[in-house]
């Protein structure tokens, strides 16, 4: 009886060691699973659920040890994204916030951030989030990045003189995008037509698209949500763009949002995006397949950049171990190089303005899919 | 393209007007300004989107549209609005309660919808365009000016050549003296409610098709504008209510057609705001006015 007794207060003890030898780093995900720009917090989060199930079973932060995510909606809405970097911040298990998703949002969620210390890595592109302090880091390229890209394919490929740009006015991100994309064209000689402003959320582009085909434009370049973009899209078309206009668009259109609503009316978008569709390096494609089994659906841009957002981080972390801190955490974030990752280039890299830089992918609408437009 | 532009500005101008018809209509009779309108034009069209996707007929679906969204609005009014009245605190507490049912609606929306933006089956409606004198007209432009027709021409027959529209209208100058005269109340709130909501249904539809669009906050749009239609067009005046949202939508048009970009909302609303300090009663409200008083 005494043997037993002693044994099992060994087997305990053992059990308790290896138990306190095995962490927790746990990090919470703030993004739009909800509101205007849940089609790109959802897809988002999936990406991420799946990098922590990898980084998990492959005990990438050391044996027994596990990444934790804690997920929650900021309704694409400020007051609740601060709310919940607040919460977060105060529980010290928490050592990053990954989010919020969409610029308005993210630059209140990341001032919160670094308000309380703690590193916040956005989704939005907007280089305002370096300006709220060093524990704000961006997921997305700069948007001369982007738009130089696309710019150059609009003026070398596309062969494009005279243009007509439509923009999203209530979205920072978007309007710089706008502006970029208009420097950079013009500094190549394009000549533009008209720069018209849009809403996120409107619906009827009627008049806007009846003025736009009446200039019988060369390209109209798009700066939009996938949603939005696409019924811009229809009514341009309904109201009698010619069919050999050139429309060019930007990452955020990369969704199977853009189908859902546009259907054959955006075959032949030219767009910039992050992830090859169908995954491209032989990583891309297991993930590609990975993600389908799991959700039932073809990753569009925003499941691959949740799963190497989270990557980063995971890398971050890794690197801070044993004893990962907060502050750890963003010197470490800081300084990734040339990091692995399945989109853009093939490596990730941030720049001394927090600011990523993994090069870029020129896509095509065709048949219904994005496929790598000709070179 | 001033003509172009001036066809597309009426036919989004009529549905803002069938929009605000039953939000005009509310407000004429009961002195409500119902802010869940939005959610109850939202619901009809989500109501026709389910039926179109389970394989029914665009009419039918229209009919259920209208149905949907009268229940919709009825039930608001059961629920949120007649407690409230049986109280005697109609006024400042119903615009709470309409926000509050406004909100719950819209949540409702959003996880039917996973929020998504939703859209009408490709091929529900023929896409169908004709030229005339170099004007760009569809099939769908054509059938929306004629459902707004039909619908306001029966609304109009309704309110002032059926004996339910004496009730309302009797109801609406004096419910005291009305329901001494052995009229209901309630029959009478009903009958407003339902078909408000009925005609925000059938805008509802009328908005997912021509804009390829439906989405759980669809509705607050229509609701800012409809606000505009029915204090330029006088509050609870059918006439105004119908010429302001043609208005409305011309100048909306014309606006983004013919101005600086992102300036047509501040110009409506500026138009608004000298037209109310020439005739602060709307176009159409001191005439009202003088109607109701010459009846009385």
């Amino acid at each position: 009886m005494k043997k037993a007794a002693l044994f099992a207060s060994v087997a305990g003890l053992l059990l308790s060691m290896s138990t306190a030898r095995a962490a927790e780093y746990t990090v919470a995900i703030i993004q739009s699973m909800s509101g205007a720009l849940a089609f790109v917090g959802v897809p988002l989060v999936d990406g991420m659920k799946l990098a922590a199930e990898e980084i998990n079973a492959k005990q990438e932060l050391g044996p027994g040890n596990t990444l934790k995510l804690i997920i929650e909606d900021d309704e694409t809405n400020r007051a609740q994204a601060v709310s919940l970097v607040k919460r977060h911040a105060a529980d010290p298990k928490v050592l990053a916030i990954m989010g919020p998703t969409t610029t308005a949002v993210a630059i209140a969620g990341a001032q919160a951030a670094n308000e309380e210390k703690i590193v916040a890595l956005v989704t939005t592109n907007s280089p305002e989030i370096a300006k709220t302090g060093p524990y704000g880091f961006r997921l997305s390229q700069p948007p001369e990045v982007l738009m130089e890209a696309i710019g150059k394919y609009s003026v070398e490929k596309l062969g494009i003189k005279e243009c007509v740009l439509i923009g999203v006015l209530d979205n920072a991100a978007y309007v710089e995008q706008t502006q970029a994309y208009q420097d950079y064209v013009t500094s190549k000689g394009v000549k533009i037509l008209a720069r018209e402003g849009i809403k996120q959320g409107d619906t009827d582009f009627s008049a806007l698209s009846a003025k736009v085909a009446s200039m019988n434009p060369e390209c109209v370049f798009m700066s939009a949500i996938a949603p939005t973009a696409a019924n811009l899209i229809i009514q341009l078309k309904q109201a009698g763009l010619p069919p050999t206009t050139k429309l060019v668009g930007m990452s955020s259109m990369t969704s199977a949002a853009l189908f859902e609503v546009g259907g054959a009316a955006v075959e032949g978008l030219y767009l910039v995006g992050d992830w090859v569709p169908g995954g491209g390096s032989e990583q891309g494609k297991a993930f590609a397949a990975a993600y389908k089994k799991r959700f039932g659906t073809e990753p569009d841009n925003w499941g691959p950049m949740g799963y190497g957002g989270l990557r980063v981080m995971s890398e971050a972390i890794r690197k801070s171990l044993p004893d990962a801190t907060r502050d750890k955490i963003r010197e470490n974030l800081a300084q990734i190089k040339d990091y692995p990752t399945l989109f853009g280039g093939g490596k990730f890299t941030y720049d001394p303005q927090r600011a990523p830089r993994y090069g870029t992918n020129i896509l095509v609408v065709k048949n219904g899919q994005f496929v790598l437009a000709p070179n | 393209m001033i003509a172009q532009q001036l066809l597309n500005g009426l036919i989004t101008g009529s549905v803002y007007a069938l929009f605000a018809l039953g939000f005009t209509l509310v407000f004429g009779t009961h002195k409500i300004l119902n802010l869940a309108h939005g959610s109850v034009f939202m619901s009809g069209a989500f109501a026709a989107y389910f039926a179109v996707l389970n394989g029914l007929p665009l009419w039918f679906a229209m009919v259920l549209a209208m149905l949907c969204g009268g229940l919709v609005c009825y039930v608001i009014e059961l629920a949120a609005f007649r407690p409230l009245r049986s109280r005697g605190q109609i006024e400042f507490a119903a615009l709470i309660a309409s926000i509050g049912a406004n909100l719950m609606i819209s949540s409702l929306a959003q996880r039917i919808s996973n929020t998504k933006v939703l859209r009408f089956p490709f091929g529900t409606f023929p896409v169908q365009f004709y030229t005339v004198m170099g004007v760009r007209i569809s099939l769908l432009q054509i059938v929306i000016v004629c459902v707004v027709a039909i619908l306001l021409a029966g609304l109009l027959f309704y309110m002032y050549r059926t004996s339910f529209g004496r009730q309302v209208r009797a109801v609406s100058g004096n419910e005291r003296a009305a329901r001494l005269l052995g009229v209901s109340p309630n029959v009478v709130f009903f009958q407003t409610f339902f078909i408000s909501g009925a005609l925000a249904g059938m805008a509802g539809v009328l908005i997912g098709l021509s804009f390829n669009s439906i989405h759980f906050l669809m509705g607050e749009p229509y609701l800012l504008r409809a606000f505009v239609v029915v204090v330029l067009g006088g509050l609870g005046s059918i006439t105004g209510a119908v010429v302001a949202g043609l208005l409305l939508g011309v100048i909306q048009t014309l606006t983004v057609a013919y101005l600086p970009t992102g300036l047509s909302d501040a110009i409506i609303f500026s138009l608004l705001f000298i037209i109310l300090l020439v005739r602060p009663s709307g176009l159409f409200g001191s005439a009202i006015t003088a109607t109701a008083a010459r009846r009385q």
